[in-house]
């Protein structure tokens, strides 16, 4: 049994660099990235789970690093939005207007990305079911919807 | 070179947003920063007997610990009324009552839960008509004393803030003649911008004594102003740098956590202090959207001519006056909506209560004004029985006619009737307002007008400077900030189009520095575009004259047959014969090495004309620079047994002058109307007994979600506003204006019942329908 | 961010967790078990609960798995709830997981941290309550099994120190005839104000309800009152709401009265849909 208490230095995978960070075992996934590592592009908008601004990929599915302990992220892969570079559904969002603020999209973006690795060909009710975990107070959500069809059409 | 206008140039910050990589004032760390936190009020309304910061103090890392006696000056935006925190007394749930700043967050998160605060309640009040009772206690006993601009109306003695008369006509003579007469009272509780970037402000002093302040706030230089005047510190000894802001709505405008945020830092010997909002403290401790209650009459002759209205608007402005004191002169000036009444007398109050304060909320005035105007419109239809959109086309106000202050409005003004009737076309208006699906869904539809003009000071600016580079690119300086419509890729398409250039020869500087970009009023009121860009083109013409200047010794003309396009100055008619900009915009060297000219610096300016105050008896005056006019229509589907609905499409159709950028402006349009259902639908503050929030989570408080977005039509009219830049004008928020009474109009057709109040959830469509007079799904 | 230090364990077996408790109890650490985390790690931000230790249980392979023998499907509790949705083999757990918060936040949450959550909605348990399923449960004394209309009164009985292992669903229940709905204020991404499962077996309608009372409920009384009922779908669902307690939830998303004409609503839909197969 592994435990953890006061400051540890622990090994991360993130964005497929490994990195060591110090934490305290009451840290969040949010707060490692942000203050500890300087990967700033994941948001704070909540920290409560309802937003999806700090959406990042664990193992390559979506999670809400607010709510997530980094030590839950001991051995697996993490990507945030630092770890796309050019991505066609980057690029769709830029084509598609898909943002006007840009807080929450880092987090959108991830999310849309993980749902179009998962299935190229979105229905709207699986686009729904995935994107619904975002909110997006800018768009009328609209331009995001664009941006996904937009990107999926390139990918498929 | 194509033209730069109506195009559809992608966004300039496009590729570091989609990259996570824009810094936005939270992302910032400081060297030596240190970090402040708040205890906030438990209750709504308490005198502050004891606080105890021993247990905080002793705290490790805890470098001090901060209560309302150690900051006694007020501050204010329009009425000083507020201290940065809470003395002797809260007057909201959420108000901040002390600070902690420490070496790092989670210290002064502890330090805070080890401060105890005694409280001894006093009497609440729970709405702005229960503010006005002749009994009712003071939230602000001492407003005879606070320092306020002129334009604004306090009432001492009682809880009044400001008060805006308007007296057109003679209101009651026309009420006395009229064939009919309707009356609505209408009312919603407060609500929040919910931006999702939390508000933040970093302030540190330099030992110059210079304060810097990062702040995520629509208003640099309102926050420099605002602070010099509240806390005695020289204008030019501060400077404030505001970067790209995670969303505003109003609520970035003014003044924020600025004030706090310096007043920790000056008592820790200027060290950086960083005061964060979580979301609870954004939702609640920082000011939100305004509710109101309000009453209306409509007076109209038979042909459905509307003669006279008499309108009330308590405007809840919570525990502080803050913006709320200009939404009800907002709302007041424009009070009859875009309709032409030739009688009018309204009194537009902004009254304090015990709930959280309230400010600037898109739309201004205009969004709550139009709810129940648009409602009041359809009362009339009706009890008269003409169809609602007639009704609203047989009284739209056109050029000539005078606003509710007697201002004539000029050829300037929109084309609202055909907004009226495009809007009404997009939903199919004339195939049926109702429709029965099934047994217990039905499918209604309803329509609205609006308008709004900036509520602005009459000497509102807008400045911007151009340089060059060497290869010939342009520099473009303004105050303008980036809050999410675009403003940099408009003001890049605007100098683009000047100089004959494309936008990606233009670089719009992304961060304003109160003590390098030029003055600028405020990143609010649908006034940046216009203003901005007037500021931009008459910087840009300023460098071509210069350009012109240079170029004219080597090209041997005179200046003004020279011309300036496409990256060269030639001569008009031998256009054969010019230079390339390179050669120029730093200065012209002459084959032997001699020069002349020297770097090229265009100066812009525009500030806002013919505006004046308003007469305090009578509204009297100009203070709306210019109306942009529209209509929207909707169409939702309701299931009458249980008042789910569905809003199944919305269309707008507004009169922008010009469009500048059509994905822009319609990406600004179909985000206010998603804005403007949430506000019909959910977006409202909920209170305990004691009038404490209950919803200060997103969990709690919703906002439209992915899926639940309508099919939106968006359609531009193109009147030209002559003095616009290249005739736009103002677009940002009147989107969300006529959402309310458009959407309440639909739901109404569908339950039929008058739906008076807000948010229509399906709990009151339900309860409406099932209520005499309702559509009993039976 | 949390802001107070926890010690963080992470146990390899259930006997190790169930040890790790003991002996952080021992330290005075009041230890909690971590599934999930979305309610654990928003409680411990706002101070509303400060566990000192956590437990936690995700990495416990035997929690993790979904067995199927011939007579029952049996869930570990560290399965998420995306998992459950796509995957379950039991209808009606994976509509009641599928609509628990976000998908995102599905991806964290788990069966055992949903049904033994401190919030009162606990959806994903009530396709057991509904099954006539059954609780195997970890503690000091080993483990056991429990039919959970023994250990299930408003929430799992679990004793200090106790964890849930798995929740398992007769074939029978699974194969049955299932009904489910929710309702909410107005978004779906939000608590429920009514969610409710149903199923048709041994020609009765067992059903079971959350977001109406401060906790889930299958009540055999109402299944009676509606059994008992004459007349048309409409009357026996009032019969069935009829017979339920006092208490009806009342709150700022929706008042009691609109709960329970709700529930009669849906109670009627499920006896219109279900009634051929009882």
């Amino acid at each position: 049994m592994k435990r953890y208490q006061g400051l540890c230095e622990i090994g991360l995978t993130i964005n497929g660099r490994a990195r060591r960070v110090t934490l305290r075992p009451a840290d969040t996934l949010l707060r490692t990235l942000r203050d500890t590592l300087g990967l700033v592009g994941t948001k704070m908008g909540c920290e409560n789970g309802d937003c999806g601004a700090c959406t990042v990929l664990l193992d390559g599915l979506p999670v809400k690093s607010c709510i997530t302990l980094t030590l839950d992220a001991e051995g697996r892969e993490v990507t945030t939005i630092e770890g796309l570079r050019d991505s066609v559904i980057q690029q769709a969002f830029v084509e598609a207007y898909g943002f006007q603020c840009g807080f929450c999209t880092p987090g959108v973006i991830l999310n849309a990305y993980a749902l179009l690795n998962h299935d190229n060909n979105p229905s709207a009710e699986t686009m729904r079911s995935w994107m619904e975990s975002n909110l997006c107070r800018c768009t009328g959500y609209e331009p995001i919807e664009n941006a996904i069809k937009l990107a999926a059409s390139k990918l498929r | 070179m194509k033209s730069q206008i109506g195009r559809s140039v992608l966004r300039k910050d496009a590729p570091d947003k989609v990259h996570g990589r824009v810094r936005y004032t939270d992302d910032l760390r400081l060297p030596g920063m240190l970090y402040a936190a708040l205890l906030t009020s438990t209750v709504a309304h308490a005198n502050i007997t004891q606080i105890d910061i021993e247990a905080a103090l002793e705290l490790q890392g805890v470098q001090g610990v901060f209560t309302g006696k150690d900051f006694p000056l007020l501050v204010g935006l329009y009425l000083g009324d507020k201290p940065a925190l809470a003395r002797n007394k809260v007057r909201y749930y959420g108000e901040p009552v002390a600070a902690v700043v420490a070496d790092d967050e989670r210290t002064a998160l502890e330090a805070v839960r080890l401060i105890s605060v005694h409280y001894e309640e006093l009497p609440l009040i729970r709405s702005p008509r229960e503010a006005l009772q002749q009994d009712a206690p003071l939230i602000h006993p001492d407003m005879a004393d606070y320092v306020h601009i002129p334009a604004i109306l306090p009432e001492p003695g009682s809880n009044v803030g400001h008060r805006t008369r308007v007296r057109k006509g003679d209101a009651a003579a026309a009420f006395a003649q009229a064939d009919v007469t309707i009356e609505g009272q209408y009312e919603f509780p407060p609500g929040d911008h919910v931006a999702m970037e939390p508000r933040v402000a970093i302030a540190e002093i330099r030992s110059d004594g210079q304060v810097i302040i990062r702040s995520s706030t629509q208003s640099p230089y309102g926050v420099r102003a605002i602070m010099s005047r509240c806390l005695k510190i020289p204008t030019g000894k501060i400077t404030v740098i505001a970067g790209p802001v995670g969303g505003g709505f109003g609520g970035k405008a003014g003044i924020q956590l600025e004030p706090l945020a310096y007043l920790l830092s000056r008592s820790l010997g200027g060290q950086p202090v960083r005061l964060a909002n979580t979301r609870e403290q954004d939702m609640v401790t920082s000011p939100g959207a305004p509710g109101l209650q309000s009453r209306v009459r409509l007076a109209a002759r038979s042909d459905g001519a509307i003669t006279a209205a008499e309108i009330e608007f308590l405007f809840d402005s919570g525990g502080y006056a803050d913006y709320a004191v200009n939404v009800a002169r907002a709302a007041g000036y424009a009070c009859t909506g875009p309709y032409n009444i030739p009688n009018v007398s309204s009194d537009s109050l902004s009254v304090y209560t015990n709930h959280p304060f309230a400010t600037a909320y898109r739309g201004f005035g205009h969004i709550e004004m139009s709810y129940c105007i648009e409602r009041s419109i359809d009362l009339l239809a009706e009890k008269l029985q003409m169809d609602p959109v007639e009704l609203r086309a047989r009284n739209v106000i056109r050029a000539g006619h005078a606003t509710p202050t007697n201002d004539v409005l000029d050829d300037n003004t929109g084309d609202l009737e055909t907004c009226l009737r495009r809007a009404a076309a997009a939903i199919e208006w004339h195939k049926g307002s109702r429709r029965q699906i099934n047994e217990h869904t039905v499918r209604a539809k309803g329509v609205s007008c609006y308008w709004k003009a900036p509520a602005i000071p009459t000497f509102t600016d807008a400045a911007a400077t151009v340089s060059f580079n060497e290869d010939a690119s342009v520099n473009v300086v303004t105050g303008a900030v980036e809050i999410g419509q675009g403003i940099f890729t408009g003001i890049a398409q605007l100098a683009a189009e000047r100089l004959g250039i494309d936008t990606e020869q233009v670089h719009v500087v992304d961060e304003v520095i109160t003590d390098r970009s030029p003055h600028d009023w405020t990143t609010a009121a649908s006034r940046t575009l216009f203003m901005v860009g007037r500021a931009v083109l008459s910087a840009i013409d300023d460098a071509v004259a210069q350009i012109k200047r240079t170029a004219a010794a080597p090209l041997r003309c005179p200046e003004e047959d020279l011309e300036v396009r496409g990256g060269r100055v030639y001569i008009r008619d031998v256009p054969a014969h010019g230079l390339a900009l390179e050669q120029v915009v730093l200065g012209y060297t002459y084959p032997n090495g001699n020069a002349i000219g020297g770097p090229i610096i265009g100066r812009g300016k525009y500030i806002a004309r013919h505006l004046s105050g308003i007469d305090p008896k009578t509204g009297e005056g100009r203070p709306g620079l210019e109306w942009t006019l529209g209509a929207e229509g909707v169409e939702v589907e309701v299931d009458l047994r249980d008042g789910r609905y569905r809003v199944l499409r919305s269309a707008c159709s507004m009169d922008v002058g010009t469009v500048i950028n059509p994905q822009l402006a319609r990406g600004q349009v179909v985000g206010a109307m998603a804005m403007g259902i949430g506000y019909t639908t959910r977006e409202a503050f909920m209170f305990d007994s004691r009038e404490r929030v209950l919803n200060q989570r997103l969990r709690d408080f919703k906002i439209l979600r992915y899926g639940e977005h309508p099919e939106y039509i968006v359609d531009f009219v193109e009147t030209p506003q002559r003095d616009g830049p290249y005739n736009a004008r103002g677009l940002g928020e009147q989107g969300i204006v006529g959402m309310p009474g458009a959407l309440a109009s639909a739901f109404s057709r569908a339950v039929g019942v008058q739906l008076l109040r807000l948010p229509i959830t399906p709990e009151y469509l339900w309860r409406q329908t099932h209520s005499a007079g309702g559509r009993s799904a039976g | 961010m949390i802001s107070y230090d926890i010690v963080y364990l992470r146990p390899d077996s259930v006997a190790e967790a169930v040890a790790a408790w003991q002996q952080a109890c021992e330290e005075g650490l009041q230890p909690a078990f971590l599934s999930g985390g979305s309610e654990l790690l928003t409680a411990a931000r706002e101070n509303r609960s400060r566990p000192g230790a956590l437990i936690d249980l995700k990495r416990i392979d035997e929690l993790g798995a979904i067995v199927q023998t011939d007579e029952a499907l049996c869930y570990g509790s560290s399965v998420t709830l995306t998992r459950l949705c796509q995957q379950s083999g039991f209808q009606l757990l994976s509509q009641a997981a599928g609509r628990v918060a976000d998908r995102t936040v599905r991806n964290s949450i788990t069966l055992g941290g949903n049904v033994c959550g401190m919030l009162p909605y606990r959806e994903t348990l009530l396709p057991f309550l509904v099954a006539d399923g059954s609780a195997s449960i970890a503690g000091p004394d080993g483990t056991r099994s429990e039919p959970l209309a023994r250990v299930f009164n408003k929430r799992l009985r679990l004793q200090s120190g106790e964890l849930l292992v798995s929740l398992a669903a007769p074939q029978s229940a699974v194969g049955a005839a299932s009904f489910y709905r929710r309702r909410e204020r107005d978004g779906r991404i939000d608590y429920p104000l009514l969610t409710l499962c149903a199923v048709a077996a041994d020609s009765t309608l067992r059903i079971a309800v959350s977001g109406v009372y401060a906790y889930p409920l299958r009540s055999l009384e109402a299944e009676s009152a509606l059994q008992a009922a004459g007349g048309d779908p409409d009357r026996r669902a009032a019969a069935f709401v009829e017979a339920l307690a006092e208490g009806v939830r009342s709150d700022m998303r929706a008042a009691a009265d609109y709960r329970r004409e709700l529930l009669r609503q849906v109670v009627a839909e499920a006896i219109r849909e279900l009634e051929g197969s009882v």
